[in-house]
């Protein structure tokens, strides 16, 4: 896709493109990997902390810890947004901060806080689900063909 | 190159750590299935409890059985080796057709859950001293199988 169109650029255009090719700062893929996999990797650590404090202190089973520990881990996001601290994390591990649960609240915080000046309806309101709102429906959705097909499957397909 | 150097020199440290660690694991770890059974006799009996962890402690993979019973329920919970926890549900399922199967008068409840293993250790451990009256115990039991259906 991207060759196609490189090929219909105007000649100087492509001798630009080959001449910033050797000159660009190669991204560095396997360190940026590690990174994200170890900070990744530690979030994932503090939320089975999390977990297991709720199923030893609380009375809560391996199935019901996961709801208040997601709580809070997505409060935890909310300080260190505010504060700033998360911005650096993502700076530093890229996906490894946004796929955790963690990267989601970030991301309703960030926008509230942003859009703060704007007002509290328009503002906050209207933007803090700006990138939330696509996972929260796609979520939805996908949950809700998936358990269409499982009906299917265990209804008339005897499984 | 260098990332890849690292990448590598952290892969051969996961193996050797790996490696050691599986060869100096205490012996409960590897055959011994952790059980003990209850004597007490003054509450209902735990005499199909005690028969279950026998039944049970056959099977490979299960690292620890606690059961209690009633007259009309067993519960059961048991823990299994790290490395077989993906096959978890199905011997759940399994084990739970096979007390069925054992004890029909009984209505068996079967666990994996980190929870129950805890409480029910502690149940064990209240009825082997025969703090518990029958009234009680039924009560515990109740509340215990109620915590293992919850689902949110």
């Amino acid at each position: 896709m991207a060759n196609k169109k490189k090929k219909n650029l105007p000649p100087a255009a492509q001798r630009y493109q080959e001449f910033q090719k050797h000159r660009e700062i190669k991204r560095p893929l396997l360190k940026n990997c590690v990174k994200a996999f170890f900070v990744g990797g530690f979030i994932c650590f503090i939320g089975q902390v999390i977990s297991t404090m709720y199923i030893y202190f609380f009375n809560f089973t391996e199935q019901t810890a996961g709801n208040p520990t997601v709580a809070t881990l997505i409060f935890i996001t909310m300080f260190l947004t505010g504060f700033g601290v998360y911005d650096h994390i993502g700076q530093f591990a890229g996906a490894g901060s946004t796929i955790p649960v963690t990267g989601f609240g970030n991301s309703v915080i960030s926008a509230a806080i942003e859009h703060r000046s704007e007002g509290l309806i328009l503002g906050v309101g209207g933007n803090m689900f700006k990138l939330a709102g696509p996972v929260i429906v796609y979520g939805v959705f996908s949950a809700f063909v998936i358990a269409l097909i499982k009906t299917i499957l265990t209804q008339w397909g005897g499984l | 190159m260098k990332a890849f150097r690292l990448m590598l020199a952290l892969g051969i440290i996961c193996i050797l750590i790996s490696c050691s660690a599986d060869n100096n694991k205490p012996n409960t770890q590897s055959g011994e299935t952790e059980f003990k059974k209850i004597t007490a006799s003054d509450t209902s009996s735990q005499s199909i409890s005690n028969q279950a962890k026998e039944k049970l402690k056959k099977r490979e993979g299960i690292t620890s059985i606690y059961a209690v019973n009633t007259d009309k329920k067993l519960v059961i919970a048991f823990e299994i080796k790290h490395h077989k926890r993906f096959q978890l549900a199905s011997t759940r399922k399994d084990v739970h057709k096979q007390m069925e199967k054992a004890f029909p008068d009984y209505e068996a409840e079967v666990s994996t859950d980190k929870r129950i293993v805890l409480d029910l250790k502690e149940l064990e451990k209240k009825v082997d001293k025969g703090k518990l009256s029958k009234k009680q115990l039924k009560k515990e039991m109740k509340q215990l199988v109620q915590l293992m259906k919850d689902k949110t």
